[in-house]
């Protein structure tokens, strides 16, 4: 045994989504644990399809928060004595509720979320409570750097009137009415579909119809969007007293089914997208200036999202900024080797295999890969695609959407 | 019910294994029985810092993360007041590479200045992002020294101060390393879609050779119960004033130690929550107000930490805690009230047992605490506790003697 050779490793060869048969609208994954996860998703009442973000984020968390003969309170105790938990989240397109329990008490706790949901009048004392608990989350909000650079370099990609880039303020969270959150509820919360994950045994399509859901029909229709307008500007927002600087980089990127996004997503991975990154080689552990920096790509239906953050030391984060255009320029110029490929290629099937790895693995990536209305094939389409990208194609794909014109830049802090 | 085998090295190296062949998935955990407690009270920060050293390369091989990246693999690690932890999941085929790379940084790191000198850098920037450049963020810096007057709990595992951070030296690491990093000191746990057989034959392979060390036997200074009521105030830039109020609770392995984790449920976490529905909601004190343990080995901390509402004074929000406190020691619990949330942590239990990863964790943990059988009869122990029991900590322990507050008085 030689301590220096490392030992033959084996290349992911294949990878299995288990992405389940559509059932009328329920999607069921097993699982072999006596627990069970169920989402109940809304589609079209994301809080950037419908038509007021607030209204549509409120709406969610207080969806438990009581009705005319039972409080918030009464509600929260009956789940918690079955071990229950629930959870509302509104996501971009979709909005969902998802539930877990032990299995046993699957058809309880539905019974109680429903019951709560239908009846739910935002009683206005629990509004109040909340309005006050969100203001004093946004007041706190304020006084952080990365909080502030996430606020501004959504304004400067999106402009004022996106939904991603629409900010609340004291007097926007007073304003907001219980009847407009009944409006949302009424209006946006209808046709839901299903994700069940849990023991085969359950015969959980009964225990849905039984509710009155619609279980059989076909998935509902969603509302188109538009791509949002490009700009680029840059933007310095000063943040008293911060001891660090928070710096990002973004822009509107292709959308999946462009034929260069697997390329564009190997690109983003070998730039910022792991610890084994570009940006985290030389800014974390050549320099020491940061104790983190990333690029991500998020995907949305009709585009996606690129952006480049880090916290860093803020007398050095003029250095920060020169380093990471560096960076980029150089991927624009250079091939990259062989062997850094096949590292980021190897990283990233693993991933995927992590991603799919197990039944409530399996049950996130299929929301998302029902959110976004991905086409049939796509993960097998990733999956070859990753095995053949080329650094001809790398360098093509840094050149023809990171020119650094193009990017949007701020940075909160001392500045 | 976790399933498990052990084994020992004659170097000392205890192997846990775990087998679940639902995964295509093995894990590496390899816990170290060092932490921010072992640590000299002038040279604090030093076990974390020394992990961030532990990826600079080891004396065989240049770079940690590469070939992990390269065999499909993620790892990471954290340390405690009481342990050092890392971690790897990458496709089972691949686990020789996890070994290789764990075992050659046990035998030796590849100590150098550079190295040193660049983590240092990372750990002020870790230091200034999550306990400086956020309000609140240096609450715990302030509470520990505080609440604990001899007990290395008195400062936080990120260090006192950055200075102890820029001031740490080569011959300090490689002290520290020979002190603390060898295989008697040390608890692996391969687990996932792997056999005994072979994780035993892996494990001599790779580890076999490396020589045994001293084991962690340092004794800690143990906290006296407090006497007294301590107080600190601090005028921040904060947008609210805030109450953290500290008190002593019980050894990890102590039989009332689930019950204080069960009376934090009882207070905050949900909306039928005695604090919500009293302090929030009933008398409007708090905007928002959380009670959680820090769950240490020796005697930890029950916290309880609230944002006041403008205009609320700093007595009457401490005393509006206190009477629920109170009210629970004089009156108890009902029966109903615990057990709904003794049924939430069997829940939460049963799901944190879907991961190969935390099972490995778990394992190692059981396992450094004394029995590894802990890791499936600690939910039993969980479910003893009785309301009387609940009662008993609040008269006993959530006493206004046992008690730390600190103030954040809001200077905008």
């Amino acid at each position: 045994m030689n301590r220096k050779d490392a030992p033959e490793i084996q290349i992911i060869d294949k990878i299995h989504t288990g992405f389940p048969e559509r059932n009328g609208r329920i999607f069921r994954i097993d699982s072999e644990e006596a627990v069970f996860k169920l989402e109940i998703i809304y589609p079209n009442a994301g809080y950037g399809i419908y038509k007021n973000k607030f209204h549509a984020l409120y709406g969610m968390d207080l969806l438990l928060s009581g009705t005319a003969d039972q409080s918030a309170s009464e509600i929260s105790e009956s789940l918690d004595q079955l071990g229950s938990f629930v959870f509302k989240n509104c996501d971009y397109y979709n909005a969902s509720i998802t539930i877990y329990g032990l299995s046993e008490h699957l058809e309880n706790t539905l019974k109680i979320v429903h019951n709560s949901i239908e009846k739910c009048i935002y009683v206005d004392n629990e509004l109040t409570v909340y309005k006050n608990r969100k203001i004093s989350e946004l007041n706190i909000n304020l006084n952080k750097t990365n909080f502030q650079a996430n606020r501004a370099i959504n304004d400067l990609i999106f402009g004022d009137n996106h939904p991603y880039s629409q900010k609340s303020d004291e007097k926007l969270i007073q304003s907001i009415q219980n009847s407009e959150l009944l409006e949302f509820k009424k209006n946006a919360l209808t046709e839901p579909y299903f994700i069940y994950t849990g023991p085969k045994e359950t015969t959980i399509e009964n225990t849905i119809a039984s509710f009155g859901f619609d279980i059989r029909g076909e998935m509902p229709i969603v509302i188109e969007e538009k791509a949002p307008v490009i700009a680029c500007s840059r933007k310095l927002i000063p943040v008293g007293g911060s001891t660090q600087n928070s710096i990002r980089f973004g822009k509107i990127l292709p959308s999946r089914q462009d034929p260069d996004y697997f390329s564009l997503s190997l690109m983003n991975l070998v730039l910022g997208g792991f610890f084994g990154s570009r940006l985290m080689k030389n800014i974390r552990e050549e320099k020491g200036l940061t104790y983190g920096i990333h690029s991500s790509i998020t995907p949305f239906k009709k585009f996606s999202l690129f952006k480049i953050s880090s916290e860093c030391n803020n007398e050095l984060s003029e250095t920060v900024k020169n380093e990471i255009e560096k960076e980029i320029i150089q991927l624009q110029t250079d091939l990259i080797s062989d062997e850094e490929l096949t590292i980021a290629r190897n990283y990233m099937l693993g991933s995927l295999l992590r991603n799919f790895d197990g039944a409530f693995n399996i049950s996130e990536r299929l929301k998302a890969y029902l959110e976004l209305e991905t086409e049939q094939g796509y993960y097998e389409r990733y999956f070859l695609a990753i095995n053949q990208i080329t650094p001809e194609q790398i360098r093509a794909c840094a050149n023809n959407y990171l020119d650094i014109k193009t990017l949007n830049y701020c940075v909160a802090g001392e500045v | 019910m976790i399933n498990y085998n052990i084994s020992k090295l004659e170097n000392g190296l205890t192997l846990i294994h775990h087998e679940d062949n639902n995964t295509n998935l093995c894990v590496s955990n390899l816990l170290y029985n060092v932490g921010a407690r072992d640590e000299n009270p002038d040279k604090t920060g030093f076990a974390h810092l020394f992990e961030h050293l532990m990826f600079g390369g080891s004396v065989n091989i240049s770079s940690f993360d590469t070939p992990l990246q390269k065999a499909s693999g993620e790892n990471n690690a954290f340390t405690s007041n009481d342990i050092t932890n890392y971690y790897i999941t990458l496709p089972s085929q691949n686990i020789e590479t996890a070994l290789w790379l764990e075992s050659d940084r046990m035998l030796r790191l590849d100590f150098s200045e550079k190295s040193l000198n660049v983590q240092k850098g990372v750990v002020i920037e870790e230091f200034k992002q999550r306990y400086l450049n956020q309000p609140y963020g240096d609450a715990w810096l302030k509470l520990r020294p505080l609440a604990y007057e001899v007990h290395p709990y008195q400062w936080a595992t990120i260090g006192k101060e950055i200075s102890h951070i820029e001031n740490a030296s080569l011959e300090d690491v490689i002290a520290f390393f020979e002190r603390y990093y060898n295989p008697s000191n040390a608890i692996l746990c391969l687990a996932g879609n792997i056999d005994f057989k072979t994780a035993k034959e892996l494990t001599q392979k790779w580890f076999g050779d490396i020589p045994s060390g001293p084991v962690n036997k340092n004794k800690y200074p143990q906290e006296p119960v407090p006497s007294k009521r301590k107080e600190k105030t601090i005028e921040a830039k904060v947008p609210q004033n805030g109450l953290y109020m500290a008190f002593q609770m019980v050894e990890r392995t102590h039989p009332l130690y689930f019950g204080f984790d069960l009376l934090s449920d009882i207070l905050s976490g949900t909306e039928s929550s005695r604090f919500m529905n009293i302090l929030v909601k009933e008398k409007a004190i708090f905007t928002h107000v959380h009670a959680y343990i820090s769950g240490e080995i020796d005697k930890g901390l029950f916290i309880i930490d609230g944002k006041l509402k403008d205009g609320i004074d700093f007595k009457d929000a401490e005393n509006a805690v206190m009477e629920i406190l109170i009210d629970i020691s004089l009156n108890g619990i009902s029966k109903t009230e615990l057990t709904k949330v003794k049924n939430k942590v069997i829940t939460s239990n049963l799901f944190s047992k879907t991961s190969v990863l935390n099972k490995a964790m778990a394992l190692c943990y059981a396992h450094l605490l004394g029995d590894i059988e802990l890791v499936n009869t600690e939910i039993e122990a969980l479910k003893s506790i009785s309301e009387e029991e609940i009662k008993q900590i609040c008269k006993d322990y959530l006493t206004t003697e046992n008690r730390s507050v600190l103030k954040y008085i809001s200077k905008q």
